[in-house]
């Protein structure tokens, strides 16, 4: 198998994965390119920049490929994500899944895609024609939901205008979960 | 009491609210919550965000509750918005 980066700094290729050839019990490849539009709310949009927290990304998006391979017995699944600054139509994501069979490629490509998007410490700014930037709220991956800040007494001096909201895994994800 | 340096690393929103670089010397044995409660004293503006952050250190994902015991670096994981 090849072996490569999941977190990329250079444009993305389909030849970086492995080909088809090597498995010749698939019958189906399914693959996902997600690219960067012009646009988002209404608004006019210059450029991305992608920034990932890169020592967990990677270790999470191998894990994420090997449970999709186990849960849907497909042959092989890869997802590498760019990262740095991308233009209007730049790739920002590449899924693969090769199967036996259609669906299971189909449904293994649209999971991995919707878990990296929601799960990997990657994270992306918008930088819009009007000049301005904001990061694109996304999913709380953060699991410790009893631990909210002050609710221990750890520290000598607790701050008073701290909140004791709780929520949990996904509470906060503002984006749409599809294919964009 | 021995110390340990702990270094910041932040991610995503929180990272426009927090200074850079920024460290604490904390006690040996606190916990990362304290760390971040730390943080939110010293810039209140985060503490909604600090609230939706996971941490990690290296490349574990790890909780509030985690013993330092030795100086590192915390990493705060806003929430993410890959693809």
């Amino acid at each position: 198998m090849r072996e490569f980066s999941r977190v990329q700094d250079q444009a993305l290729s389909l030849d970086i994965f492995d080909p088809i050839q090597s498995f010749p019990e698939c019958g189906g490849i399914d693959v996902f390119i997600g690219t960067v539009r012009n646009h988002h709310e209404g608004k006019s949009v210059k450029a991305l920049k992608y920034t990932s927290y890169t020592p967990v990304a990677e270790k999470m998006i191998r894990d994420i490929e090997q449970e999709i391979k186990d849960k849907y017995q497909v042959s092989y699944v890869r997802v590498i994500h760019r990262i740095g600054y991308l233009d209007v139509s730049d790739s920002a994501i590449i899924a693969i899944a090769y199967a036996a069979h259609r669906r299971e490629a189909f449904q293994a490509c649209e999971e991995a895609v919707e878990r990296v998007k929601h799960e990997v410490p990657i994270w992306k700014e918008e930088f819009f024609t009007d000049g301005t930037s904001h990061y694109v709220e996304g999913c709380c991956i953060r699991k410790d939901t009893t631990d909210n800040l002050q609710s221990k007494k750890h520290l000598s001096s607790p701050l008073s205008k701290a909140e004791s909201t709780t929520h949990q895994h996904h509470e906060h994800c503002a984006h749409d979960h599809t294919h964009d | 009491m021995q110390t340990i340096e702990i270094k910041i690393e932040a991610f995503g929103e929180i990272e426009r609210l927090l200074p850079k670089p920024l460290q604490f010397e904390f006690a040996k044995e606190s916990l990362i919550l304290d760390v971040l409660n730390h943080i939110v004293d010293c810039y209140p503006d985060a503490t909604k965000a600090m609230d939706k952050c996971a941490c990690a250190i290296g490349e574990d994902i790890v909780t509030r509750q985690t013993v330092l015991n030795s100086s590192c670096t915390v990493v705060l994981l806003s929430p993410v918005a890959g693809g």
